[in-house]
């Protein structure tokens, strides 16, 4: 049996809110909003992977919550997030599968700025020509996992 | 039910809002995990291996991580490996791992093959995954490469028939010659 070597990886900053949202409406964060840096002390390259999930009420998980598109198209009571690495051509759906963040591998101090971009839900209900989410003004969550294994 | 109505009825007066939040911290959790890749040549089918695993918190507050299995594409596995038949073949004890501040803990990784020849000249491979339990919104894990080669021969298992039966046998055998042995010595001899 063998084994070998070490990694780990920050991502920074660890939490990040969009603000206020609207049903059907883009937000997007700055391309260098968010940063994911291989530590100096790792002794290999690595290759990275981003996942996404479903988002929910914070105060209630179990009663509210919008499903993660797997085709970039919203719906009602289902969002779509993106990310962009900076300097990168176009946006990259992140979905509940594996897709790969970068398309090389990362070695140690290797650093990559990205920004997120979201697609909020179709209304859940319309009244006088405005949409609303049923949950009204309440605190969504959602995660964005970062994977890393041994180049 | 009766939640839900009771939103939507004070909602109707509200522009709807929805927020993605959470308080703002410095970076996701700082952890390591070594070895990063593990690889297990010539396991027997009916084998069983084990090996550590070592994850090291560099925070200064205590710390709980999964352990779980996930079967990579065959885009993300090393040249010739193929996907491990059956992640039930691995276990982790313990498989929840708290890690105080500043400090690492280890968990150990069992490896066993069923013993059957279809397993033998095999070359898989199967990620195993650390993940924090408590996440914020950005979260960190690492994989751990395991390449499980298998030998040509199936080691031969315990056969708990045999086990069983040879000492039943000597007892049952024992019985028999003690009974006999002894009723006719015991029996009265005839005129």
């Amino acid at each position: 049996m063998t084994g070998a070597n070490e990694f780990s990886i920050s991502l920074t900053p660890a939490n990040w809110s969009f603000g206020t949202v609207t049903p059907n409406t883009v937000n997007t964060t700055d391309l260098t909003q968010f940063n994911l840096t291989v530590d100096s002390t790792s002794t290999c390259a690595i290759n990275t992977y981003i996942t996404g999930e479903d988002a929910v009420w914070a105060d209630d998980p179990g009663a509210y919550n919008w499903t993660l598109s797997s085709n970039e198209q919203n719906d009602i009571k289902v969002y779509v997030l993106w990310f962009k690495p900076d300097g990168g051509e176009s946006y990259i759906p992140i979905t509940k599968g594996q897709t790969s963040f970068y398309s090389g591998t990362l070695g140690p101090g290797d650093s990559k700025q990205f920004g997120l971009k979201l697609l909020t839900p179709q209304p859940d209900f319309t009244r006088g020509g405005t949409g609303y989410f049923s949950v009204g003004s309440a605190i969504v969550q959602t995660h964005v996992t970062i994977s890393a294994v041994a180049a | 039910m009766v939640r839900q109505s009771k939103h939507l009825a004070w909602l109707a007066l509200v522009l709807l809002i929805a927020v993605i939040l959470g308080p703002a911290t410095v970076q996701a959790q700082s952890f390591s995990v070594s070895p990063v890749e593990i690889e297990i040549d010539n396991l027997s089918p009916g084998g069983v291996t084990q090996f550590n695993l070592t994850i090291h918190n560099r925070e200064d507050v205590n710390h709980v991580f999964a352990l779980t299995t996930y079967n990579p594409g065959k885009s993300e596995r090393r040249e010739g490996r193929v996907e491990f038949p059956d992640d039930s073949w691995i276990s982790f004890s313990p498989q929840s791992v708290e890690v105080k501040a500043n400090s690492e803990a280890r968990t150990e990784v069992t490896v066993t093959v069923p013993p059957n020849q279809k397993w033998t000249g095999k070359d898989w491979e199967i990620w195993l995954r650390v993940a924090p339990e408590e996440r914020e919104f950005l979260v960190v894990n690492y994989y751990i490469r395991l390449l499980v080669s298998t030998g040509e021969e199936v080691e031969a298992g315990t056969n708990v028939g045999l086990v069983v039966g040879i000492p039943v046998g000597i007892l049952l055998l024992g019985c028999v010659v003690y009974y006999f042995y002894f009723r006719r010595k015991a029996k009265p001899e005839h005129p």
